[in-house]
């Protein structure tokens, strides 16, 4: 008896299911939008899924840490991210292994990475989500500058720009308007009063109160205040006026280098890339963009049609990531 | 006099029950083992106190106080001093908002009489095990946007959500603090004060009066309500509220300033262990001189005092009936919102059904409530038997311990097994619960050991000596103690530690391995999600469970006394 608990009480910390095979997966994208994808693997496979989920708050680049903190361990084998620039950043740092998926070519070659590192799929548009009762007396606006005007002081939101698509957001404005200029918006934006969120559900759901006038969000939390039947509409905000084309950001999975179950990892891999997922995620509360050609037709129809839905350098993008975020951090990040 | 008298029985007795000196060992080589039974116990605390008080006491230490850690700091000097001030600034204000209602609650409780105030002590355990993260839960779903007293701007960072913040922080801690004022009120000498208001004083005299005796147990209430707000991010997260705990956890999760967040956190932190230092230091006088004032002579109840206690009790219902509110919300045609009893219904078995999420919250609270009622008590006795240097300076691990934030605390624990170099280490870190294990019982053993520190305060030193001159050897002390009159104290820190290890957010946000969600997990990213009606369903999907819990402890607890009962010599 004497040595049979610490036994038990071993095999419960350190080894519990491990006859079964199983696949570690991070996920940014929201636990209630992707666990149904997962479970679905688990049926289809038998391949247990271990899924570690990160919050609003610290949304991808707390997962990105952590992928890089556990570099010379690693324990995650597919990286499910809601974006891209962190994705490529752990491409970057050598940190992902290359698959190709045998569903690869169905998807627009903007969206993989060119030495197959990592593959998009599914994406959100950042849009900005308005509240038509704020607008009866206020033209409605058409681009950045737009939200600095006297008439939108402290009426206009965003989430935290360090985390999740709005620092994505934010590298991008940098890599298309340059960082200087993109730096002065950014400033101006916050002296005339910009209100930050913890996260773009908050954002939606401050403009569907009708508690802000417009608010930088994703498509997906814009997609629930109309469902919810709020006075709200979604306008696409370019990034620069040579760039009209409204900014798409899509979901990216890789498989980590030197994971413990990479064959369990590329299997995932090849299921999330599948017709049937992008799919579900489309035709899902979520309500995600598909990149697939074929599925064009399952555009969420509450969403305004985009010509172009891939077409932003993201690469370049991730050229400006630490430059931009010390930038919001000097710029918003005072208590 | 008598002391130097004391220590010298103590002395003469202590060769029965004390290991073999190295003088003696040869005796004991022929007829016992080398390493006795009682060595071996001693070695094992000390391997206890050294993993669950030295270590994480040292690790925030050695994992900021580096070169790096002061050049974050200088470069970030200004704001990192701004939100020292906000913090303090937002510690202020719960204590503001949240010590006169405990106080009047505490004191209300103390001076009733016997039974009601057992039923009041209840109450508060009740309400004090209500977790923080479904507090906040509660108080979005009533002031929120769909909440039944909707308000502007709560959860923006403005001056409101501020208040918003000290005002949850306040309301969450409010039975503990009461508890506390009401325990420590009923061990106050109060023949004297029964004499003074006999003379009928009123108006300030009797304010004065009401303050002197306050006076002192306010204070660990007023540590109490500190702690809560030093340690917790979940509702300034959600307020949008920076604060140093949550600065620690973000920056470190975004991957840089952490170190200089923690090391701006390590004044406010080596204040706070100072200030429960003087409390261990005064209360234990306390507990002695009230040996002499056992029986109370009068109790007096005001009619003014109990509205307002109820009053306050009654505000602490708020949460609740957010959380119910919120339960069965639908929004119908037009944005217009109805309630519902079917779909409160709907979402309240979906969330119950979710067995998996339950038991591994159940199974890890339990498993950190043992270990740490059991390391704590390990402790305790062992401090309570020698004192002198090494249990002085394990005292001062302790509150240095119970005063550092969690989010810190997470973060050291992943620094200091966070090495490329040893394996053994990032194995756990990655592979296993036992780093969230780890850090939930350091946090939790100065908890229990100050439960036991009171329990041996008001404990006769006879009972004691008696132990060492039957001539038993210290396990079986300690264990006598421990089934004896320790008893009520292990269940009520096994209970309590249970429900601090379940509700818990920071460590478990940080340290839980891929697969593993806790209750407090899922909540927090509820509540960021805004799925009001799954939120509010997993709320009191906790809330039952939490009762469950503790019904089931106090059934044990009813059956272990009965058993103790019948085998005592009639």
């Amino acid at each position: 008896m004497k040595t049979t608990i610490p036994i038990l009480v071993s095999v419960v910390l350190l080894g519990c299911g491990k006859g079964s095979p199983e696949v570690v997966v991070y996920v940014a994208l929201d636990r209630e939008f992707a666990q149904p994808v997962l479970d679905r693997f688990t049926q289809v496979t038998g391949i247990v899924v271990r899924a570690k989920f990160d919050t609003e708050s610290t949304k991808s680049v707390a997962l990105r840490e952590l992928i890089t903190r556990e570099a010379s361990h690693p324990r995650c084998d597919v990286f499910w991210n809601n974006e891209v620039l962190n994705t490529i950043r752990l491409a970057r740092a050598n940190l992902l292994e290359r698959h190709r998926p045998a569903d690869a070519d169905a998807y627009p070659a903007e969206s993989r990475s060119a030495d197959d590192a990592w593959h998009g799929l599914a994406g959100r548009a950042r849009v900005l989500l308005i509240n038509v009762d704020q607008m009866r007396d206020t033209p409605i606006p058409t681009s950045f500058e737009d939200l600095s005007l006297p008439a939108w002081r402290g009426r206009v939101g965003m989430a935290k720009p360090l985390f999740g698509t709005t620092a994505t957001h934010i590298a991008c404005l940098y890599a298309e308007r340059g960082a200087r200029n993109a730096k002065k918006l950014l400033e101006r934006l916050r002296d005339n009063g910009l209100v930050i969120l913890s996260g773009n559900k908050q954002a939606a759901v401050e403009v569907g109160a009708g508690r802000l006038a417009a608010a930088l969000t994703d498509t997906d939390d814009a997609l629930a205040e109309i469902r919810a039947r709020r006075r709200v509409r979604i306008i696409y905000l370019p990034l620069s006026p040579s760039r009209p084309a409204p900014l798409v950001i899509p979901n990216t999975v890789a498989l980590i280098k030197g994971c413990p179950h990479p064959e369990q990892g590329r299997r995932l891999i090849d299921f999330l890339l599948s017709a049937q997922t992008e799919t579900v995620l489309a035709e899902g509360s979520g309500a995600q963009i598909p990149l697939r050609t074929s599925l064009r037709d399952r555009f969420p129809k509450e969403i305004p049609p985009m010509d172009d839905v891939l077409g932003f350098p993201f690469e370049k993008a991730a050229d400006q990531w630490d430059g931009a975020m010390s930038d919001v951090k000097s710029t918003f990040a005072a208590p | 006099m008598g002391r130097r008298h004391e220590r010298r029985e103590i002395h003469v007795r202590r060769p029965m029950t004390s290991p073999p000196s190295q003088r003696d060992r040869s005796q004991y080589m022929g007829g016992r083992p080398w390493i006795d039974g009682d060595r071996l116990f001693s070695f094992a605390i000390a391997v206890v106190a050294i993993l669950f008080v030295v270590l994480p006491a040292l690790a925030p230490l050695t994992s900021a106080l580096d070169q790096a850690g002061w050049q974050e700091m200088g470069d970030d000097v200004g704001r990192l001093a701004s939100l020292t001030g906000s913090t303090a600034l937002l510690v202020a204000m719960v204590e503001w908002i949240g010590l006169g209602p405990a106080a009047l609650i505490g004191y209300v409780i103390a001076r009733s009489l016997s039974r009601t105030r057992r039923f009041a002590k209840g109450v508060c355990l009740g309400m004090g095990s209500i977790p923080l993260v479904l507090i906040s839960g509660g108080w979005l779903g009533a002031i929120g946007q769909d909440g039944w007293w909707p308000c502007d701007g709560v959860e923006r960072g403005e001056p409101r959500a501020w208040l918003m913040v000290a005002l949850i922080h306040a309301t969450a801690s409010l039975p503990w603090s009461a508890l506390m004022i009401a325990t420590l009120l009923e061990r106050e000498p109060t023949g004297p004060l029964d004499a003074v208001r006999a003379l009928g004083p009123r108006g300030i005299q009797r304010l004065a009066l009401l303050w002197s005796e306050l006076r002192a147990p306010l204070v660990p209430a007023a540590l109490w309500l500190a702690y809560g707000v030093l340690t917790e991010m979940s509702v300034t997260d959600l307020f949008a509220v920076r604060s140093l705990a949550e600065e620690v956890y973000t920056q470190f999760e975004s991957g840089g300033g952490a170190k200089g967040a923690i090391l701006s956190c390590l004044p406010l932190a080596a204040l706070f262990s100072l200030a429960l230092l003087w409390i261990g230091c005064r209360s234990g006088r306390l507990m002695v001189t009230s040996e002499a004032f056992s029986n109370r002579s009068s109790r007096f109840q005001s009619t003014l005092v109990s509205w307002i206690g109820v009053v306050t009790m009654a505000a602490m219902t708020l949460p609740l009936t957010g959380l119910l509110w919120q339960l069965g919300l639908t929004v119908g045609a037009g944005g217009v919102t109805t309630w519902s009893a079917r779909v409160a219904r709907h979402y309240l078995v979906q969330e119950i059904s979710q067995g998996r999420l339950i038991a591994e919250t159940v199974w890890l609270a339990l498993l950190c409530a043992a270990v740490a009622t059991t390391a704590g008590f390990l402790i305790s006795w062992r401090i309570s038997q020698r004192p002198g240097l090494v249990p002085g300076l394990l005292i001062v691990a302790m509150a240095w311990n119970a005063a550092i934030p969690s989010p810190v605390l997470g973060v050291s624990v992943i620094d200091a097994l966070n090495h490329p170099s040893a394996p053994l280490g990032l194995a756990l870190l990655y592979d296993s619960v036992l780093p969230l294990l780890w850090a939930r019982v350091a946090r939790l053993t100065p908890l229990v050991c100050l439960l036991f520190a009171i329990t041996f305060a008001r404990m006769p030193r006879t009972s004691l000596e008696s132990l060492q001159t039957l001539g038993l050897s210290a396990r079986r002390q300690a264990w006598l103690l421990f089934v004896g009159p320790w008893r009520g104290t292990a269940i009520l820190a096994f209970l309590l530690a249970a429900l601090l290890a379940g509700g818990e957010l920071p460590i478990a946000k940080l340290l839980a391995p891929p697969g593993l969600e806790t209750w407090s997990m899922r909540l927090f990213h509820l509540l960021h999600t805004g799925t009001g009606n799954e939120q509010a369903a997993f709320g009191w999907a906790m809330l039952i469970t939490w009762a469950l819990m503790g019904a089931a402890t106090s059934l044990v607890a009813r059956w272990w006394t009965a058993r103790a009962a019948d085998r005592k010599p009639r």
